[in-house]
């Protein structure tokens, strides 16, 4: 059953991200100032979109573990904050990309860009910490704490461009932001990609989650054998 | 090329790169797990009979 949920995800996703690809790369025309680069941003801002929420959800799953003791949600939250990871990890290459292109430098220790990278940098260290410790209470629970910090400090890469003036990162450009602006035409394929990225995460932490419970399988007959 | 272009091309090879490399350290993880599986099954098996 699960196998099916996950083929049937993996053919939504694989029509969507070409139906996605189509309009972004062959429908819509190319930006007064930016020309054809700005296309980008379609793969850049929906990453971090997905990427931030990814981690938020992560820390929901780590709270749940620790009101209810159950390693299911433990592992739940490492799969999203892994597969997040990933997609914040697209987020920070593609917008060193657009930003050479349009500022000229890779790379700009602005608020925005800084506190992203930060935030990638304390995600995998939570991975890092995760193969470190081995028992499996206490992993989770250090896994809740490092989540918290993460989690405000995504909360914080969100906010950031609000917050302060004249960043080199631009201001916020979606409608439903403070004084985003952008025209209906390029902001709907933004909102198609977000539930793209949305469907590969979906499908990835299934995947893991595949994963976890075959290393589960091996755990309990390694106790069995040594038993 | 346009620089646009060229830009263009290399933001979406990277994100498209970054995909198909977290999907196959996926699979490898997968087939290292399977594999791992089979031997601890083998060990217990003998037991079980």
């Amino acid at each position: 059953m699960r196998n099916r949920i996950l083929l049937l995800l993996t053919a939504a996703f694989a029509v969507l991200i070409a139906w996605n690809l189509k309009n972004i790369l062959l429908s819509l025309p190319d930006e007064a100032r930016q020309d054809a680069v700005y296309r980008i941003l379609y793969f850049h801002a929906p990453a971090a979109m997905v990427g931030l929420t990814g981690f938020g959800v992560g820390m929901v799953f780590s709270g749940i573990y620790l009101a209810t003791k159950n390693l299911y949600w433990d592992t739940l939250a490492a799969s999203t904050t892994e597969v997040s990871l990933m997609l914040a990890a697209i987020n920070l290459v593609t917008g060193s990309i657009w930003g050479r292109q349009q500022w000229g430098v890779w790379w700009a220790w602005d608020a925005r860009l800084t506190s992203m990278l930060v935030c990638w940098l304390v995600f995998a260290g939570y991975l890092m910490m995760r193969r470190a410790v081995q028992e499996p209470d206490t992993r989770a629970r250090l896994s809740a704490v490092i989540s918290v910090f993460g989690t405000v400090n995504a909360w914080f890469v969100y906010k950031v461009i609000e917050w302060v003036p004249r960043l080199q990162h631009p201001a916020p450009v979606l409608s439903f932001r403070t004084g985003g602006k952008i025209d209906r035409q390029l902001e709907t394929p933004f909102f198609w990609m977000v539930l793209a990225y949305v469907l590969l995460a979906v499908i990835l932490v299934m995947i893991r989650m595949r994963q976890e419970s075959v290393a589960r399988e091996i755990d309990s007959l390694r106790r069995l054998a040594h038993a | 090329m346009n620089a646009n272009f060229e830009y263009l091309c290399y933001g979406l090879m990277a994100a498209w790169l970054i995909v198909t490399f977290y999907v196959i350290l996926l699979g490898l993880r997968e087939n290292k797990l399977r594999k791992e599986l089979d031997r601890v099954r083998q060990m217990v098996e003998p037991r079980a009979k």
